[in-house]
């Protein structure tokens, strides 16, 4: 994958490069926002992944440039600050996710690659997923635990089918809400963490099941699947 | 202002009260009272009795009947005419104290048409003789008075300003004996006896003198006006004569008959008479009568009632002025400064009685300024103690020179709190500032070293334990500074029931390496609190951490989730070493480390103080149940919105 990186520590930058090129991407890496914006406008990369905080733009900044420019490829922010409006604000400049300096190696490997598979989903996608005592039928829709099949509302289906097909993914309330309830008007802020709070119970979405279904800062929401 | 101390409004209280007693005992402002007096007359007016005539000897009747004094067979000619008419009752108020020498007929002849007549009222005057001031009683002729149905005092009370407002009900030389005249021609009108207390003898005696007597007044009673001069009907005493009117002018009817003519010296300024517009003494007479028999005189209320009340109006602004903003203050003040001079207009035509409204109206239109000053004076004591406070805490050396000046002003004051206020805002930047530097600048280069250990296995092994210490030291610090300075304006609406699960999932890895199986009895459903998302989880984790760190391996820790009653109870289990009572005192404070156990201090101390903190900005609690080498058990207490069960 072909990302472009913007960070002005160069020592961590380093690292980080290192990594990721292990990993078998293909990394660029800027030191000032201006040089970073016109190489990610003149150039095509499938992620950006970018300090929140560089000598001559904010993280805002850079940001609002690139969407201004149209057709981006996702965004991940690196940020050393990690309180709650700090996270808050990342967000709602609309990136696609955050991680807190300094990343641990795998959680910043398995991002970047949910949202590249997000943006590029895969043709022949897996007709099921096993994992744990979880066993799901994307197709058909169903939901089994231990043989036993769990029971979902309409819209508890629909919620969970999502979480299944972007695992690791941060979901913000405000994208899950248009995806599972559309135009409905006037839902309820409540009615998300009462779905989310169903598919918990009834999925058994815990750490012992290899599943864990998180809330980020009561922002958005991300199922993990562990290992 | 709540540093107002009981002691100013004691004080407020009494300035106001001793006001009132002042002005209404020495009368300082009796003008202001009558004025107010006046307008309320003027302003309250009733229609004209239709029962009352005025028969007036105007500048018409004398044009046409020559000039006064007019002979008595005239006003005999008068009597009988009205006496054709069957009138109610005739008050003559005209002085006959002389017999008519030149025709002593004229004399005869009024007193028997008074006689006929039968209901003819006529005046008694009581005079201080312009020559030695002796006092004289002006009767009626013997003929005339015998023969009268009543005999009256003419008579209005002129305060000091010149203005006829009250009569007295009784009067006399020695002893108050007299009715008034209006009275007489009442009971004539309503068929009752003479209120006069003296026997007919005293009719026998012409013009009494009694200079040893003084003039002996009672029951002073003020008028209520029915309307400006000329309000009654009126008809000429000549046309009268000539039998110029209509056919029941008279029929039923009080007649008083009396001087209008300006020349004739009977005209009163009285409180509806506007300038240069006086009150003929015969339609003083008729508004006294009518007065009488409607609403009734009106009544001074005794002193120590009027006290009372006044006392009562005047401390009424003290319930609410505190209460209220210094511009409201002032304006319900002002307001109801009108109110009491409306009422006070109002009070002799609804009750027939007057209170002086002046010993009232000062205090209330000062009680705000009094009240101010005492506020004042209550907000610099309140000032200087804090400001010696804040000195004490946070003025900088260089900046107590400046601050050790007496305050002689308010506007010092207020620059010194300018000064302290502008001290702690600094203080709060340097605070926010090293909390950005902890989290950021020494957080961030700890981690990276972290990370980079993990390549190099032999140094890792001799660096991690201090370089974690490090770590979990700036981050517990920041985590702490963050619940301390975290604000309920931005609490959101949380399912504390997913909180928990997931600081529990979070805890999922620190468990396995004990091998500590973590077992969950959460309530099935959603616990809604207002709070804030980081806090509670940060909290939770901490206390589930905790656990794990003090539980043995291959134990078990519970954490439970019950609601009742508005509450949610966070509790987690662990069956460890357990904590002792003196320890569990310390355990919330700040810098308070676990000793014993197999607990390393890798932390600040700062943990469970952090779940205090996050506890109270919840408007919740926690405590710690502990029984010693057998378990214990943390609580965390929060108030709930609602309960949504699955």
């Amino acid at each position: 994958m072909k990302i472009a990186f913007l960070e002005d520590n160069e020592s961590f930058a380093e690292d980080i490069v290192r990594s990721l090129t292990a990993a078998g991407h293909e990394v660029q890496h800027f030191l000032m926002g201006r040089e970073y914006l016109k190489a990610v406008v003149s150039d095509k990369f499938d992620l950006c992944l970018l300090d929140w905080e560089v000598p001559d733009m904010s993280g805002a900044e850079v940001l609002a440039s690139l969407r201004l420019k149209g057709n981006t490829p996702p965004v991940v922010f690196l940020t050393g600050r990690d309180a709650e409006e700090d996270i808050v604000q990342v967000m709602e400049a609309g990136a696609d996710d955050y991680i807190v300096k300094p990343p641990n190696i795998n959680v910043l490997l398995a991002r970047i690659s949910a949202l590249h598979r997000r943006v590029n989903p895969n043709k022949n996608q897996a007709e099921s997923i096993n994992h744990g005592q979880l066993k799901i039928d994307l197709n058909k829709r169903k939901f089994e635990i231990n043989a036993q099949i769990i029971k979902l509302t309409e819209k508890e289906t629909e919620l969970a089918l999502y979480f299944f097909a972007n695992l690791d993914v941060l979901l913000s309330r405000a994208h899950l809400t248009k995806v599972v309830w559309g135009t409905t008007p006037d839902i309820d802020t409540r009615t998300i963490d009462v779905h989310v709070s169903h598919l918990r119970s009834k999925l058994k979405l815990l750490p012992q099941f290899g599943w864990r279904l998180i809330s980020v800062y009561h922002q958005g929401y991300r199922l993990e699947r562990l290992v | 202002m709540t540093r107002i101390r009981f002691n100013d409004y004691v004080s407020t209280a009494l300035i106001l009260l001793s006001l009132v007693v002042l002005i209404h005992v020495t009368g300082l402002f009796s003008r202001v009272d009558n004025l107010i007096f006046d307008i309320g007359q003027k302003l309250h007016t009733t229609p004209a009795p239709n029962d009352i005539v005025i028969v007036a000897i105007d500048e018409n009747s004398l044009s046409r009947l020559g000039r006064w004094p007019w002979s008595r067979q005239i006003h005999a000619d008068l009597i009988q005419r009205l006496k054709q008419e069957n009138t109610l009752a005739i008050g003559l108020d005209i002085v006959f104290s002389e017999p008519d020498q030149l025709n002593p007929s004229s004399d005869i002849a009024l007193a028997e048409a008074i006689r006929q007549a039968g209901n003819v009222v006529l005046p008694v005057l009581l005079e201080t003789a312009r020559v030695n001031g002796q006092l004289i009683e002006t009767l009626p002729l013997p003929d005339l008075a015998e023969n009268a149905a009543d005999l009256g005092r003419v008579h209005a009370v002129l305060d000091e300003d010149g203005i006829a407002r009250s009569v007295y009900l009784f009067e006399g030389i020695g002893t108050p004996v007299w009715q008034h005249f209006s009275q007489a021609v009442l009971n004539v009108a309503l068929k009752q006896p003479s209120k006069n207390q003296f026997q007919a003898s005293i009719f026998q005696q012409d013009s009494v003198a009694n200079s040893m007597f003084s003039l002996q007044q009672q029951q002073q009673k003020r008028v209520n006006f029915s309307g400006p001069p000329d309000h009654f009907s009126t008809i000429s005493y000549a046309q009268v004569l000539n039998g110029e009117f209509a056919e029941d002018t008279f029929k039923d009817k009080i007649v008083l008959i009396g001087a209008t003519a300006s020349g004739m010296n009977d005209l009163l300024s009285t409180p509806v008479s506007g300038l240069g517009q006086p009150m003929a003494g015969v339609e003083f007479h008729a508004n006294v009568l009518d007065s009488m028999r409607t609403a009734g005189l009106i009544d001074v209320v005794p002193i120590w009632l009027s006290l009372l009340v006044l006392i009562a109006l005047a401390l009424l602004p003290l319930v609410w002025m505190p209460k209220l903003s210094a511009l409201r203050g002032l304006v319900s003040t002002l307001l109801y400064f009108v109110l009491i001079g409306l009422l006070a207009t109002i009070l002799p035509r609804m009750l027939s009685i007057w209170i002086p409204p002046s010993a009232a109206l000062l205090p209330v239109l000062i009680s705000y300024p009094v009240w101010s000053w005492r506020k004042l004076e209550a907000a610099q004591r309140y000032l200087d103690q804090e400001l010696a406070y804040l000195k004490s805490l946070i003025l900088k050396p260089d900046a107590k020179d400046h601050a050790t000046h007496s305050y002689d002003s308010f506007d010092a004051r207020i620059e010194q709190v300018r000064v302290a206020g502008q001290q702690l805002r600094f203080l709060q930047n340097d605070r926010k500032e090293v909390l950005a530097f902890i989290s950021h600048d020494l957080r961030a280069p700890l981690a990276s070293a972290m990370m980079v250990l993990e390549e190099h296995q032999q140094l890792k092994s001799r660096l991690y334990a201090p370089l974690s210490q490090a770590l979990n030291l700036a981050e517990d610090f920041l985590q702490a500074s963050r619940a301390e300075m975290s604000s309920r304006a931005d609490f959101k609406e949380l399912d504390f029931a997913g909180i928990t699960h997931q600081a529990v999932d979070d805890a999922y890895e620190s468990a396995l390496k004990k091998n500590i199986t973590l077992e969950r009895e959460i309530v099935d459903g959603l616990v809604w609190v207002n709070g804030n998302f980081g806090l509670l989880h940060r909290a939770i984790l901490n206390l589930v951490l905790n656990a794990i760190k003090f539980a043995p391996e291959y134990s078990t820790v519970l954490i439970q989730l019950t609601y009742a009653n508005q509450q949610a109870v966070m509790s987690v289990v662990d069956y460890g070493a357990g904590i002792s009572p003196d320890e569990q005192k310390q355990l919330f404070k700040r810098f308070s480390r676990l000793k014993g156990g197999n607990a390393a201090p890798d932390g600040a101390g700062l943990g469970l103080y952090f779940v205090h903190t996050v506890a109270e900005k919840h408007l919740g609690s926690v405590d710690v149940d502990s029984e010693l080498g057998h378990k214990t058990s943390f609580n965390l207490r929060l108030p709930v919105l609602s309960y949504q069960q699955h």
